[in-house]
C-alpha cells in the first residue's frame, strides 16, 4: 500500500518496488479483471469492436472511479482543506490502475485488430494475459514473503484461478 | 532535476488528463449525433476519438505514477 510505512527489512527493492508498490494496485487488478470480462462477454464480435468496447470500458471505469474519489476527498479531510483541483488530481492518480492494468490485453487486441497477429490468437492471448498477470502477481507476493518456490507457484495458480472465477461471474452477470 | 520541473510536469499531467476526458466526451457526442442524423462518418470519427482518448490517459497515468514515485523517494 502506498501510504503504509514499511519496515526497511521488508521494503521491496528495485524491480519489486516498481512492480508491487506503484503499478500493481487494487485498481490495476480490477482494471485487468474488467477487460477480461469484457473480452469474455464479447467473443462473437470482431476484434475491432472488442477493442473499442474494452478501451471505452477501461476509460469509463477510470473516470467513474476518479469522480467518486474526487467527491469523497473534496472538502476538509483530516483537518486540512482539499480543493477541487487537488482532490481531482489525487483521484486521477489513485484511479490510474484502471488505465494501466489493461495495457497488455489491449495492446494484444490492437495487434489483432491491425492483423499483426491472427485475430483469434489475439483474442485468446488477450484474455489469457489478464489471468497470467494475476498468476504473476500471486508468485511475486509469495517471493516477497520469502516462501519456497513451489508455494509461490501454488499461490500464483490460486490467484489466477480466483481471477478466472471472477471473470466468469462478471461475464455471466453483465 | 530543477525545482520548477515537478510543477511543470504536474501541469502537463493535468492537461493530458483533461485532454483525454475532453476527447472521449466529444467522441461520445459525435457518436450520438451521428446516430441521430444518420451520418456514418460522424459515428466513425467519434469511435476513433473514444479509442484515441485511452492512450492519452494512459500516458498521463504513467507519468503521474512515475512523478509521484520520484517525489516519494
Amino acid at each position: 500500500m502506498r501510504t503504509m510505512s514499511t519496515p526497511n527489512a521488508l521494503r521491496p527493492r528495485g524491480l519489486r518496488l516498481l512492480a508491487r508498490n506503484e503499478y500493481v494496485t487494487a485498481e490495476a487488478i480490477y482494471g485487468t479483471l474488467l477487460i477480461c470480462a469484457v473480452l469474455a462477454a464479447a467473443d462473437d464480435e470482431p476484434e475491432s469492436e472488442v477493442l473499442i468496447t474494452g478501451v471505452a470500458a477501461s476509460f469509463v471505469f477510470w473516470f467513474a472511479h476518479a469522480f467518486a474519489i474526487t467527491i469523497t476527498r473534496r472538502g476538509v479531510v483530516d483537518g486540512r482543506r482539499v480543493g477541487l483541483r487537488g482532490a481531482s488530481l489525487d483521484a486521477a492518480y489513485h484511479s490510474a490502475g484502471f488505465l494501466t492494468g489493461p495495457i497488455i490485453p489491449i495492446l494484444i487486441l490492437t495487434a489483432g485488430t491491425f492483423d499483426v497477429i491472427d485475430g483469434t490468437v489475439a483474442y485468446w492471448a488477450a484474455l489469457s494475459s489478464g489471468v497470467a498477470v494475476l498468476v504473476a502477481m500471486g508468485i511475486v507476493a509469495g517471493w516477497e514473503l520469502g516462501l519456497r518456490w513451489y508455494r509461490c507457484v501454488l499461490g500464483g495458480i490460486a490467484t489466477g484461478l480466483v481471477g478466472l472465477v471472477i471473470i466468469t461471474l462478471k461475464a455471466i452477470f453483465d | 532535476m530543477s525545482a520548477a520541473e515537478p510543477g511543470a510536469l504536474r501541469t502537463a499531467i493535468a492537461v493530458l488528463y483533461i485532454a483525454a476526458i475532453t476527447v472521449f466526451l466529444v467522441g461520445v457526442a459525435l457518436r450520438i449525433i451521428g446516430g441521430l442524423v444518420n451520418v456514418d462518418a460522424l459515428g466513425v470519427t467519434g469511435t476513433l476519438m473514444n479509442a484515441g482518448a485511452w492512450p492519452i490517459a494512459v500516458v498521463a497515468a504513467i507519468l503521474d505514477v512515475r512523478q509521484r514515485r520520484r517525489a516519494a523517494l
